[in-house]
């Protein structure tokens, strides 16, 4: 069958009009001469606007009918690609737009947003900032009245959406009522109505929890197959994702470095040298085949990569360089109880809901621990009801041996810092500095200590060149800093994290690590909340698992994270580490114990590589 | 007014009863006639007679409750209206002041909690407003919760490093204000951006196509019906205002004080 070109993209530039202004450079004198730049451009200019350029001479054909990924950190220029497919470039976003981009064979300069829209449908990544009328009907009925279309058409299609999604029930809602997850195919429905040839997702499932987001991509999928609409889509969570995809485009800074089959991108090497958190089944074969024991072709699928493991695995040395085993001794019992206690505490919000519900927990200092949970099961509750912001409708919640509410709060604050998921929602200075000692004065230091702890928190995160900066200019990975600086300059003993991965890249991440590992090396006592199981697997030694205000389970991040009967009945998938190690404790059955412990007890995939090192 | 109570008030129900089923144009004439009536008449009994004349459609829309509700919340503003006129003219003055302003809140409650603001909307671009401008109302009804909820966040988020909402002196106060409504402008302006974006991509606004909608608006009997009614009031109100209609001196009754 011979399928058409979809997407063409020839020699695509551009750069934002902001940006432009930034630099200095007169926007005016582009205007009008959208297609032939080069000729206008004077040699010095060229060099700036160069390194201006978010897209670089981008050359790109998307067939119909396939299931893509776009891959690359933040910065690299995603967003922007995908905004060009629909006309959002240059239409609605101004700038220098250089190059061809042709969809379903009409040139996207000619035509409007919205004719092009009806062959290109984007989402974007808050799907509350989609939905702009009074309930759920209307909404999705919205793209449809704007075209003028019959009314008995539209109410039709708007029945079968609701069919194809499963979401009848919410037929009625104010989009305000509903979860995260719902929002996100609420959205998607509003734009499948217009029935586009090809579907764009900017990130649709950040801040979801994992079975939502998974039940999204498998939606995507099912459309993909049984409609045959194309799918492109820019996601963070490979490990979910990958399965899935039929070919990938890599991008960085502004180019796209690659554009094939998902088994062939795999196959090459470029991928690993990207700052990319690839699946670790993947980067598990593609060691296997680097240090020369598989010699086979990498692949994303899951099954297959099974197969491969019950092969390889028991055909090889396990375990001559022995790692050190580092058990968890929890103390308790001591004689005075230094940490957080909480006593039969419930939270009940004005509007009825209960949020917590009769909860009894100790987290001794020093500990780090995890809690996760699907959305709405209380998380955030929690760690505002620790540091303040909230206070128990019942019972206690004893810091340090002393109940929240007889602390100043002021003092509790500083005891424990909360560090929030969106860090735009707190910077408001003229600069990074003025950030940091807006945080540091209301804590009356003597002028000594204010400079000193101030210099500390520049120290330690490496601030020293953002200082000066406006924490707008910031990228999303150095507000993030800056906003965890906020906290931590404050010297807290207490350290929350709600959501800290979201919507960070792999280098992002690691550095979020990093800080995390040096303050529990201070003996600071950490509490993360997340979807993001690896981190936790990775960064806890204690689990606890919310459901609907109520703990379900707790205990050590091993036994919780592996009880897969436990994890079935709620919305938690597995960590993938603790996958594969299953999978290679199945490849091992009837071997000796003494290997099976061994890898009972690794946690990251460097020392699961010492440990295959023969 | 905390949130949940913002949202159950602009989940307006479409089928409940008489009052919301009226067509968003015929309460546009009640508002017009009443506000009108409302600002030109400067007698105490005709604005007391305007007042149980809304107490049918409190009861048919059943309002009572939630308009009882917010004169609660404002008896402190109630209470200062009176006392400064009274002590600056006089009693009477004050009382119909007062109850001009309780008129008012009354009649702008019927029409912005019984009427969908989809179809506020739609009534508008009916009128001849076009859409892309009358749409801006019930986008901003629609953000409301959003933007309230945005502010809970923000203020968490500043508490948590220190932030004080409690300072003394007015200067610190107006510095005050800047950690929460920085973050909150710069998140506005942001998510303009993004409902725009969006709005784009779902051919909003798009010229030389004439919008259908979902659910059109109608004008039915009962509409018709209530105009007459509304166009009467009117008109023997203004007969009454321009003393063309000859109407009883005990009309004019004020109290002496």
């Amino acid at each position: 069958m011979n399928i058409p070109i979809l997407i063409k993209v020839e020699n695509l530039s551009f750069i934002y009009e902001s940006e432009l202004k930034n630099a200095k450079i007169d926007p005016s004198i582009f205007e009008n001469r959208k297609k032939n730049l080069n000729q206008i451009i004077l040699e010095e200019q060229k060099s700036i606007l160069d390194k201006l350029k978010v897209l670089k001479n981008i050359n790109l054909q998307i067939y119909g009918r396939k299931f893509i990924a776009i891959l690359g950190s933040t910065g690299s220029g995603k967003s922007t690609l995908v905004r060009t497919f629909n006309g959002l470039i240059p239409h609605f976003y101004n700038g220098i737009f250089y190059g061809i981009v042709n969809v379903h064979e009409k040139d996207t300069i000619e035509e409007s947003v919205s004719e092009l829209s009806l062959n290109v449908g984007l989402v974007f990544q808050n799907p509350e900032n989609q939905l702009v009328m009074m309930n759920v009907e209307r909404e999705i009925a919205f793209g449809l009245e704007n075209r003028g279309t019959d009314r008995e058409i539209i109410k039709q299609k708007v029945k079968d959406i609701l069919n194809l999604l499963n979401i009848e029930h919410l037929k009625n809602k104010h989009p305000y009522e509903l979860s995260g997850g719902e929002q996100q195919k609420v959205a998607i429905a509003s734009i499948l109505i217009i029935e586009p040839k090809v579907i764009i997702l900017d990130e649709p499932t950040a801040g979801l929890d994992q079975k939502s987001a998974l039940k999204i991509i498998e939606f995507l999928k099912k459309l993909n197959k049984e409609l045959g609409i194309t799918v492109i889509i820019i996601e963070h969570r490979l490990g979910m994702l990958l399965p899935y995809c039929d070919e990938l485009i890599l991008m960085k800074d502004g180019e796209i470095l690659d554009y094939d089959s998902v088994e062939k991108i795999l196959n090459k090497n470029l991928i690993y040298s990207l700052p990319i958190e690839l699946p670790y089944y993947i980067q598990f074969l593609k060691y296997l085949k680097d240090i020369g024991i598989y010699k086979g072709e990498i692949t994303s699928n899951f099954e297959i990569f099974k197969r491969i493991v019950y092969e390889i695995i028991p055909t090889i040395k396990i375990g001559e360089n022995k790692i050190k085993l580092k058990r968890n001794n929890f103390i308790e019992d001591k004689l005075k109880f230094e940490g957080i206690e909480l006593k039969n505490v419930s939270f009940c919000y004005p509007n009825g809901v209960m949020a917590i519900k009769n909860i009894s927990l100790k987290i001794s200092k020093g500990e780090c621990i995890g809690i996760i949970g699907k959305n709405g099961a209380g998380k955030s509750t929690l760690l505002k009801l620790l540091n303040g912001l909230l206070y128990p409708t019942e019972g206690t919640v004893l810091i340090d041996g002393i109940p929240t509410n007889k602390y100043k709060s002021s003092e509790l604050t500083q005891k424990v810092g909360l560090i929030f998921q969106n860090p735009e929602r707190q910077l408001f200075c003229n600069s990074v500095e003025e950030e940091i000692e807006f945080s540091l004065k209301n804590l009356r230091l003597s002028p000594q200590d204010f400079n000193k702890w101030k210099y500390e928190i520049i120290e330690q995160l490496n601030l020293k060149n953002l200082l000066k900066k406006s924490p707008f200019s910031l990228s999303g990975g150095e507000k993030k800093k800056v906003s965890l600086a906020t906290i931590l300059c404050r010297k807290p003993d207490y350290i929350l994290l709600d959501e800290p991965t979201v919507g960070q890249d792999k280098i992002e991440k690691e550095i979020l690590q990093n800080i995390i590992k040096e303050e529990k090396e201070r003996g600071k006592t950490i509490i993360i909340v997340s979807h993001d199981t690896d981190f936790i697997y990775s960064n806890t030694e204690k689990v606890i698992i919310l459901e609907d205000g109520e703990i379900l389970a707790q205990g050590s991040t091993e036994s919780v994270l592996k009880d897969f009967i436990l994890l079935d009945k709620t919305s938690i998938l597995p960590p993938q580490m603790v996958q594969l190690i299953e999978i290679m404790k199945e490849s091992l059955k009837g071997k000796s114990n003494d290997i099976l412990d061994q890898l009972s007890f690794i946690r990251d995939f460097n020392s699961l590589k010492n440990i295959l090192i023969q | 007014m905390n949130l949940a109570n913002i949202i159950s008030q602009l989940n307006i129900d479409n089928n409940s009863n008489f009052v919301y089923k009226l067509d968003p144009r015929t309460k546009f004439l009640f508002t017009f006639v009443y506000t009108v009536l409302l600002m030109i008449m400067k007698e105490l009994l005709i604005q007391i007679f305007i007042l149980i004349s809304l107490i049918p459609i409190l009861i048919a829309g059943k309002l009572v409750k939630s308009i009882l509700k917010s004169i609660y919340a404002m008896s402190f503003i109630f209470f200062f209206i009176i006392l400064l006129n009274t002590l600056v003219i006089s009693f009477n003055f004050a009382l119909i002041i007062c109850i001009r302003f309780l008129n008012i809140i009354i009649v702008f409650s019927i029409l912005f909690r019984t009427t969908n603001p989809d179809d506020l909307t739609q009534a508008l671009a009916k009128m001849g407003i076009p859409f892309s401008l009358s749409f801006g109302i019930s986008l901003a009804f629609r953000f409301v919760p959003t933007l309230a909820k945005e502010v809970e966040f923000i203020l968490e988020s500043q508490k948590s490093r220190g932030y004080d909402i409690k300072v003394k002196g007015l200067i610190s106060q107006i510095k005050n204000i800047f950690p929460i409504i920085i973050p909150l402008i710069f998140n506005a302006y942001q998510r303009a951006y993004y409902v725009a974006e969006s709005l784009e991509t779902r051919s909003f606004g798009v010229k030389n196509i004439k919008r259908t909608y979902l659910y059109p608006i109608k004008m039915k009997n009962w509409d018709y019906f209530m105009v007459v009614i509304y166009l009467l009031i009117f008109i023997s109100g203004l007969l009454i205002h321009f003393q063309i209609l000859e109407s009883p001196t005990w009309l004019y009754y004020q109290i002496p004080f």
